[in-house]
């Protein structure tokens, strides 16, 4: 098949998911987005917003859009690594004996609501760190493959610290992208009050299957970049660390370890979905500044100068993106 | 990579037939064109405000400083070059195809469609993926007009150029002379007097030699008025002045040289008895009046007469007795093309003496202003000079270069003689015979040397002063000659007046006594001493 109805089918399968998710949810573009971006490069997000947004809701219309299990886990912090990925439990035979077989927990799903994930313990945080990164979990001697498409919906609160457990580094990194929760302005917050003090919830059909959903990702792996805008990616994510030729002043300053090569990674992969989503089989310098924010702000860690001078990660990236210049010397616009 | 082979013209045709991929060809081949030309605009605008900047400086520079090239020739010169320059720096870079396809990407914002494309087009060979992001590139919008996308423009050197070409114009039409007059600087009294005497010198030597028709004369006069006159301003310095009046000094110099080199008289006889005749070719003779009157028939017989008198001055000019005694004889018989041919050398002869007459004083003139103002090296300026007016390295000399003497302080004996000239008084003719009062450097062999340097105290006619040079010690050239002096009657005059002691006039008296019978001096001691008085 051609590029353009291939590319034309995808770009109506999701219209579809996001009318879906419209019907439900207000506003949220970057976040939907952001989310669909992360379904069709096969990674995990990592959503932060204070509560009450529509977080939880969002990934459950996400669910219901789509022909994926769902899963939902409320994080606390007795909350034990067995309750997110299974145990032993001793069974009994027809014939009457008895043997350990394994109970699967709820990450044994392809959609995974993990909400609070800040308050569990890191214990019960790092339950999740081999299932996210190799989609398999390992219990005992035992190792069980989970579902294609696996997707994990990470929600964590950035107020109420007392009490839990900021993610670890490598935790983080699994993400994909970690996208923000932003407050809905008037318009949005009075259509959030007529849709949710009148008549019920409206449904939402699930209009994309699991194959179809594999197939859009392969169409996003199959976007070409070309060797000048991977460089360019490159040297965004190489700005990011205090001691490379590229950085800025302000990382120089204020970061102690920059974005992994799993950032850059990231991306490169949200900005190819950018670009499916824009209807082009290749990269552009704005697909991937649009990836840089959401990829990039959860893998910059500050130093304890930029912590104590509480310096927003997010205006150091959009000092990095500004000051990286393109192939001929010019700072991308 | 594809081996298309596009020759497109200045524009995109969207409708050209083929596929995608020739298309892409044909687009980036236009866009290239388009961006090598504008490159060669840019930097034609960069070569030509350097060039611009260039002239300004050379044209500053040629009016400040005495150049041999004339400022509109320096400043075409350097802006031609430098647009050369900037025009072949920039064809040779021409530009990358992918780079080109890059700039077009984000000018015409294709979200990196057509770079892409032709990255792959031109790195990953024939496949499926290719030919689709041609047709992506291709369907991206690339407008037909290349120069949308690489506009000929007037750069940010392009809108420097007229400022460059403002201060060039202002840098050949400013007067320099007055600015730097009404710059403030600390007037020195001293540098002001000399440019007010240069320049009457000036102005004066301007009117005698615009009267003599005497085109070198006329040059340098102006060159001294418009120096006197930025003395006399302030705008220079001492310092400054005195670098000036240096530069002066040897143009005058050049001109003096080229003056008698025309009229062959650099180094020979000839010049030297012309001087020594006071810069005329022979004292009450007008050579050019003569052919004048020549030339309207008007010759006499006193005239002729007149020749034939200077005959021997005419001989010692270079023209033979005999030659002068033929073209009378011809002109008396009625053909006068050899008397003309002779008078009209005699002529030029002439005007080259008189353009010598005023070069030197002219140079006389600056010297007294380098002494004035302190210059060490006016002194030695002026030896060399004068030294090589006295031709002391002619051939005809008889051996009197070869053992020049260095006197104690390095310099050549004679190392006054110039200063000694300049402080002779107006026609007076002094015999300088004291070696140790006129160092006249290398010696002047058994022969003897007769000077007649020239000076001129202020403007006007100038001086000649006459000196013998003596010969060389212990060889005299001359039969010796008896001379008896009667010296009884000014002894006993000069003894009544004067008062001697009684004891040493007897002495005297019978010393001068002695010398008027043509005796010899007795070696007689004064009463009570050891030593002559």
């Amino acid at each position: 098949m051609s590029d353009e109805p291939r590319l034309a089918l995808a770009r109506e399968r999701l219209d579809a998911v996001r009318r879906q998710i419209e019907r439900r949810i207000v506003g949220h573009h970057d976040l939907v987005n952001g989310i669909l971006a992360c379904l069709l490069s096969s990674g995990h997000v990592l959503l932060e917003g204070v509560p009450g947004l529509g977080k939880t809701l969002l990934v459950r219309t996400l669910s219901d859009a789509l022909h994926l299990d769902f899963a939902r886990i409320q994080f606390t912090p007795d909350l034990m690594p067995a309750d997110i990925i299974g145990t032993q439990v001793v069974s009994q035979d027809d014939e009457g004996r008895r043997h350990f077989q394994f109970q699967q927990g709820p990450v044994f799903t392809q959609l995974l609501l993990a909400d609070e994930i800040n308050r569990a313990t890191p214990k019960t945080q790092s339950a999740l760190l081999e299932a996210m990164e190799e989609k398999r979990v390992t219990v005992g001697r035992t190792g069980h493959a989970l579902q294609e498409p696996f997707m994990v919906l990470a929600t964590q609160n950035p107020i109420e610290m007392e009490g839990t457990y900021p993610l670890p580094e490598a935790q983080l990194d699994r993400f994909l992208l970690k996208l923000n929760a932003a407050y809905p302005d008037a318009g949005e917050l009075a259509q959030i009050v007529d849709r949710t003090t009148g008549a019920p919830m409206p449904a939402v059909d699930p209009v994309l299957s699991a194959g179809e959903l594999l197939e859009l990702r392969e169409l996003v792996r199959s976007v070409v970049i070309a060797g000048h805008v991977k460089d360019y990616a490159i040297r965004v994510v190489l700005a990011t660390h205090a001691r490379s030729a590229q950085a800025t002043p302000m990382v120089r300053r204020y970061v102690r370890h920059g974005a992994s090569p799993r950032g850059l990674q990231a991306m490169v992969l949200a900005a190819k979905a950018f670009a499916l989503f824009a209807g082009r089989i290749n990269v552009s310098f704005d697909d991937l500044t649009a990836a840089a924010l959401p990829a990039l702000r959860h893998r910059i860690l500050l130093n304890f100068e930029g912590e104590a001078e509480g310096i927003d990660v997010e205006d150091l990236i959009a000092e990095v993106v500004r000051e990286t210049p393109t192939v001929h010397g010019e700072a991308h616009a | 990579m594809s081996q298309v082979t596009v020759n497109p013209g200045f524009w995109i045709r969207h409708d050209d037939p083929g596929p995608a991929r020739e298309r892409l060809h044909k687009v980036v081949a236009v866009l290239t064109r388009a961006r090598r030309l504008q490159l060669l605009v840019d930097h034609g605008f960069g070569g030509l405000l350097v060039g611009l900047v260039l002239a300004t400086v050379a044209v500053l520079v040629a009016r400040l400083t005495p150049s041999p090239y004339p400022p509109w020739q320096l400043a075409s010169s350097a802006v031609i070059i430098a647009l050369a320059v900037a025009l072949l720096v920039g064809w040779r870079r021409c530009p990358d195809s992918l780079e080109v396809a890059i700039r077009a990407d984000v000018m015409l914002k294709l979200k990196q469609r057509l770079s892409t494309a032709w990255e792959f087009v031109t790195l990953h060979g024939d496949d499926q993926l290719v030919d689709r992001l041609a047709v992506q590139a291709v369907k991206a919008g690339v407008p037909a007009n290349p120069w949308r996308v690489f506009p000929l423009r007037v750069n940010r050197w392009g809108w420097l150029a007229p400022l460059a070409a403002t201060a060039l114009l202002l840098a050949s039409v400013i007067d320099l002379d007055r600015m730097q007059t009404q710059m403030p600087q600390a007037i020195d009294e001293r540098v002001v007097g000399e440019g007010r005497r240069l320049g009457e010198f000036g102005r004066a030597m301007q009117a005698r030699a615009e009267r003599d028709k005497l085109p070198r004369s006329a040059r340098q006069a102006v060159q001294l008025e418009r120096l006197g006159a930025r003395m006399q301003g302030g705008a220079l310095s001492r310092s400054q002045a005195l670098g000036q009046l240096r530069r002066m000094e040897e143009s005058l110099d050049e001109e003096r040289t080229q003056a008698l080199a025309e009229a062959k008289l650099t180094g020979s006889g000839a010049r030297r008895a012309a001087r020594a005749e006071g810069s005329h070719v022979a004292p009450g003779l007008n050579p050019g009046a003569l052919l004048e009157r020549m030339q309207r028939g008007a010759l006499d017989s006193d005239d002729i007469r007149a020749l034939a008198r200077r005959r021997d001055d005419l001989e010692r000019l270079g023209i033979p007795r005999r030659e002068l005694e033929n073209a009378l004889e011809r002109h008396r018989s009625g053909a006068d093309d050899a008397l003309r041919e002779m008078l009209e050398t005699l002529a030029q002869l002439d005007r080259a003496l008189k353009e010598d007459r005023e070069l030197s004083n002219a140079r006389e003139q600056v010297r007294r202003a380098q002494d004035s103002l302190g210059d060490a090296r006016a002194g030695m300026s002026a030896e060399r000079a004068q030294m090589a007016d006295m031709d002391w390295d002619e051939d005809e000399e008889r051996g009197v270069g070869g053992d020049a003497k260095a006197g104690t302080d390095g310099r050549p004996e004679g190392a006054t003689v110039g200063r000694a000239a300049r402080g002779g008084s107006q026609g007076d003719k002094s015999i300088a015979t004291g070696r140790e009062h006129s160092p006249l450097g290398p010696d002047p062999g058994p022969a003897g040397r007769v000077l007649a340097p020239q000076g001129q105290v202020r403007e006007g006619e100038s001086f000649t002063s006459q000196g013998q040079v003596l010969p060389r010690a212990g060889r005299p050239n001359v039969e010796s000659i008896e001379m008896k002096a009667e010296f009884a009657t000014q002894v006993e005059e000069v003894l009544s007046k004067d008062q001697y002691p009684a004891h040493y006039k007897e002495f005297v008296r019978r010393y001068f006594l002695n010398l008027s019978q043509g005796m010899q001096v007795p070696q007689a001691q004064p009463p009570g001493t050891r030593g002559a008085p």
